[in-house]
């Protein structure tokens, strides 16, 4: 190496941000540059000639000796060639964090060993406030998921208890009203002096009639609460709407108008519970009709689906009662739960179909019911 | 048979949109020596006190149309000596507050204690 370069070497490692130290096989400091007195605090006389454990804190200064002699022996590296990052101790005790790299060289025969260090003290700050700047934002995502999750479930909570409150009014509503008439017609019976034959027959038929009401809001609130997986089968459902409409019993001033096709197509549903939807559709349209009008029963099939309809020419829904009336406990009825409705609506897509509804105020309400037909199944008649 | 008797035949008006409840209280009053009209909404109710006063009105809370504390508001206006007593199967009802206000005597709730109504009705023409 000429003199030229030589003294361009000198003036890197002198200008070195790093500190670069030399040591021997057994750990003796030959030189240091001047970043190695900056950041270890001691001159260089104080460290050349020195066993560079000096700049190490227990452990590392106790085990220094058994990596070299190590390393000699076997040649595993553990830190030769790599770079890793270790502790450092000034002179005034103070140890810091620091990345070391090690390289390793002949000079006339002897092996020495090149170190350069980089103070990490700014770098392991940076990274310990990250990493508790994390830990925090993670304790205040928890700490507002938790919040939200128990606004959730309040609420929730809150929500139920206000169904349930008004679930339980409707019911005590709906039974009141016909145990009120019951009661006072056994009053009357227990306390009336000489009631005629009549008049005993009278209060025992409203009796029997205030009964039944109280068995359908309990069969109504059964519908709701055990509405089992249906049992699907294909069958007609133009006759199953038919033989509905035939057991219920309708006022002298209501006319039906059948328009039931003898060819529908077969659908599968379950007989059972479609009985409970068309008997709830056939009862609002003779509450619909307290007047009297046409009830008119129908169907037609296009497309592979079969459409079924109960229409009346009753007194008709408003338009914003319209949205509503499937909803459960919704009802424009003094009399009722508002679950009607709601039940028919749940046993047609649980069975597969849909149910839509069109009405004019003043001109009457029409709900169809519409299925697909079965593959490959018509009925044969009606 | 009881020991209540009315002796002055109160007359009481009954408005219920049930019609076996109508029928039942009217059998029990006539029974206790009362006279009793019927009537199964507002408009019909308000013909019968346009006609001839009552000395109470039973009036069920929840009817179609006009319920009983709208109802009572405009018979006051025809006869204001009628005394109103309310019978509702709704305890909770929002609409009792307006009967209240609207000067009913009595709030009852369904099914109707009739002992307790006929004392009532025996108090309010004493």
């Amino acid at each position: 190496m000429d003199k030229q370069s030589q003294s361009r070497l000198g003036a890197i490692l002198d200008n070195a941000v790093d500190a670069i130290i030399t040591i021997d096989e057994r750990g003796i400091i030959e030189s240091v540059n001047p970043a190695t007195q900056t950041l270890f605090g001691y001159s260089e006389p104080e460290l050349v000639g020195q066993n560079v454990k000096l700049l190490m804190p227990s452990p590392y200064r106790d085990e220094h000796d058994g990596y070299l002699q190590h390393y000699l022996e076997t040649g595993q590296e553990k830190i030769i060639g790599i770079g890793r990052e270790v502790c450092g101790l000034r002179k005034d005790g103070h140890v810091f964090p620091m990345h070391l790299a090690v390289s390793q060289f002949l000079d006339e025969g002897r092996r020495l060993f090149t170190g350069i260090v980089r103070d990490i003290t700014d770098l392991k700050v940076a990274q310990q406030r990250l990493t508790q700047l994390n830990e925090e934002l993670e304790a205040r995502v928890q700490a507002r998921t938790k919040e939200l999750r128990e606004a959730q479930a309040e609420l929730v909570s809150k929500e139920k208890l206000a169904t349930l409150g008004q679930v339980s009014a409707g019911i005590a509503h709906e039974i009141r009203n016909p145990l009120n008439a019951v009661k006072t017609s056994v009053y009357y019976l227990l306390n009336a002096e000489h009631p005629s034959p009549a008049k005993q027959a009278e209060h025992l038929d409203r009796i029997d009639r205030q009964v039944t009401l109280i068995d359908n809001v309990v069969t109504a609130l059964s519908d709701v609460a055990r509405l089992p997986p249906p049992d699907l089968r294909a069958q007609s459902i133009g006759r199953h709407l038919r033989e509905m409409v035939n057991s219920t019993s309708l006022p002298s001033t209501i006319e039906i108008a059948w328009e039931l096709p003898a060819d529908l197509p077969h659908v599968k549903f379950d007989e059972n519970q479609l009985s409970i939807a068309f008997r709830n559709l056939l009862r609002n349209a003779r509450e619909a009709m307290k007047a009297g009008g046409i009830l008119s029963i129908g169907g037609h099939s296009s497309d592979g689906k079969v459409h079924v309809f109960v229409g009346d020419t009753g007194v008709g829904i408003s338009p914003e009662h319209l949205e509503r009336i499937m909803e459960p406990l919704f009802t424009t009825k003094t009399r009722g739960m508002g679950l009607g409705l709601a039940i028919t609506r749940a046993i047609v897509r649980k069975n597969g179909g849909e149910i839509q509804v069109v009405s004019e105020l003043g001109k009457g309400t029409r709900f169809t019911v519409t299925f697909d037909a079965a593959a490959s199944s018509t009925s044969p008649s009606e | 048979m009881k020991e209540i008797t009315i002796s002055t035949e109160p007359s009481v008006l009954i408005v219920d949109d049930d019609d076996d409840t109508c029928s039942n209280v009217r059998d029990i009053l006539e029974e206790f020596g009362c006279r009793a009209d019927a009537a199964h909404d507002g408009p019909s109710a308000l013909k019968l006190v346009a006609r001839r006063s009552y000395d109470v009105a039973l009036l069920d809370f929840k009817m179609p149309g006009m319920d009983g504390a709208a109802l009572f508001e405009q018979i006051k206006r025809l006869r204001p000596e009628i005394v109103a007593i309310m019978i509702t199967a709704h305890a909770g009802s929002d609409g009792i507050q307006r009967a209240i206000d609207a000067g009913t005597w009595k709030i009852l709730s369904k099914p109707v204690d009739m002992d307790n109504l006929l004392s009532l009705i025996r108090h309010a023409t004493k």
